[in-house]
């Protein structure tokens, strides 16, 4: 396996893939490797462009475990989001179920991983990072000196770090709803509805143009309102919305569309209301 | 470019392979092992032409470096065809009413071949929605258009 100039390190434990990268923090950390091979066949990286040093994640096996509690669950790093669909069906929240599914196709979902696509997928247009955001999910970012939790779509491992697992809370939610547009726009969100009313709402759009866009002030203007929505709350919310998208480099036309799909969402709050 | 000399399983077999940082499976397979089954065709993991059963999961052959396959267990479709591991699958091909998969031009049906084998190790109990999703990694190159 081993040529004089290069050096594939297979770790077999998380001690050790941490010991290992605090000696050799230059070295690559390959797990699925699509978002490599991807930005390689697009010709932005021709030939891959790799270090001679590469850890390889595979083996290790704390990386590659879901683990579920009363209170979360847990999906290793390591897992790629094809096992993350298929063993998670009935686990997964939907709209974060519906985000990953909506990654490539099923063999690149065979290969490509959790924690791949949020430390280097994020040219996909963050659908993963989205459904994340909108479900408080936190990822834990580890190195031989220890260990911190962040948010799960601000994932940026520093010099030394490996993101090991995603942490989503397990809550109940009466609406989910995700959209990707073939632009890369997409839309997340889930709420909470309880006697007649929306309690919680929790919603974010992601596009290449702009990033991730979450707002407490925006989703707090809508607590607590009934349902199905009043035109003035509904109206409010979706000015608010536009006006949050002025965006240098965004278009107007990205702008509207943004604005149709949260407009589909609150419909479908409508729907899921009592009436 | 420093280069990589990998061991792993092709349809059952031990290989040994070499080459470049950057050399992808596909190569390998095609170039070094005279396998024609993968076919190289997007070149990016979109159209499936390249697919084969790694570690018993379909996956683009073309998006993986040769170093990554070291160690791995490799099935193209001409290896399907002949493992034992494999002797049930035409018939659960044919009762799910997939059986042109077998009879298209030669361009694309490898590569569904490769992803229905995937689908019937690892849940042949799919229903017809699991069946598509399967063969959605799959896109005609040759023009027809037909899916399964």
């Amino acid at each position: 396996m081993r040529d004089r100039d290069i050096k594939v390190y297979r770790p077999r434990s998380l001690n050790g893939l941490l010991r290992l990268y605090s000696l050799d923090p230059d070295a690559l950390l390959y797990a699925g490797g699509t978002a490599i091979a991807l930005r390689a066949a697009a010709g932005r990286e021709r030939p891959f462009r790799l270090p001679p040093r590469l850890i390889m994640l595979g083996n290790v096996p704390e990386l590659g475990r879901i683990t579920r509690t009363p209170r979360h669950l847990d999906i290793g790093a390591g897992v790629t989001l094809g096992r993350a669909l298929s063993t998670g069906r009935n686990v997964l929240p939907a709209v974060l179920a519906q985000a990953i599914a909506s990654v490539g196709t099923p063999p690149v979902r065979n290969l490509g991983t959790i924690g791949g696509n949020l430390c280097a997928g994020r040219e996909d247009g963050g659908a993963v990072p989205s459904a994340l955001a909108v479900l408080d999910g936190q990822v834990e970012l580890r190195s031989a000196a220890g260990a911190r939790w962040v948010r799960a779509w601000l994932a940026e491992p520093r010099r030394g770090e490996v993101l090991t697992r995603v942490r989503i809370p397990m809550e109940e939610w009466q609406a989910q709803g995700f959209r990707r547009l073939a632009s890369g726009l997409t839309l997340a969100a889930a709420a909470r509805l309880g006697r007649g009313a929306l309690e919680t709402l929790h919603f974010c759009l992601a596009g290449s143009d702009f990033g991730l866009l979450r707002s407490r002030e925006l989703e707090d203007s809508l607590k607590n309102a009934r349902l199905p929505l009043a035109p003035r709350a509904r109206q409010g919310f979706l000015r608010e919305l536009e006006e949050r998208l002025t965006i240098p480099g965004l278009g107007s036309y990205a702008r509207a569309t943004a604005v149709r799909l949260a407009g589909w969402f609150l419909d479908r709050l409508d729907e899921a209301g009592p009436g | 470019m420093p280069s990589v000399r990998v061991r792993f399983r092709v349809n059952g077999e031990w290989v040994q392979a070499q080459g470049p940082l950057d050399r992808r499976l596909i190569d390998v397979l095609r170039q070094d092992l005279r396998l024609p089954g993968p076919l190289e065709g997007c070149g990016q993991g979109e159209c499936g032409s390249c697919l084969v059963l790694f570690n018993q999961k379909a996956v683009n052959a073309c998006l993986l470096p040769l170093f990554a396959a070291a160690d791995a267990e490799v099935f193209t479709a001409e290896g399907i065809a002949g493992a034992r591991a494999f002797a049930g699958l035409p018939g659960w091909i044919r009762r799910r009413g997939l059986a042109e998969v077998q009879r298209r031009c030669g361009r694309c049906a490898p590569g569904m071949l490769v992803a229905l084998a995937g689908l019937y190790l690892g849940n042949p109990e799919a229903e017809a929605e699991e069946l598509a999703d399967a063969l959605s990694g799959n896109r005609c190159t040759c023009g027809t258009g037909a899916r399964p």
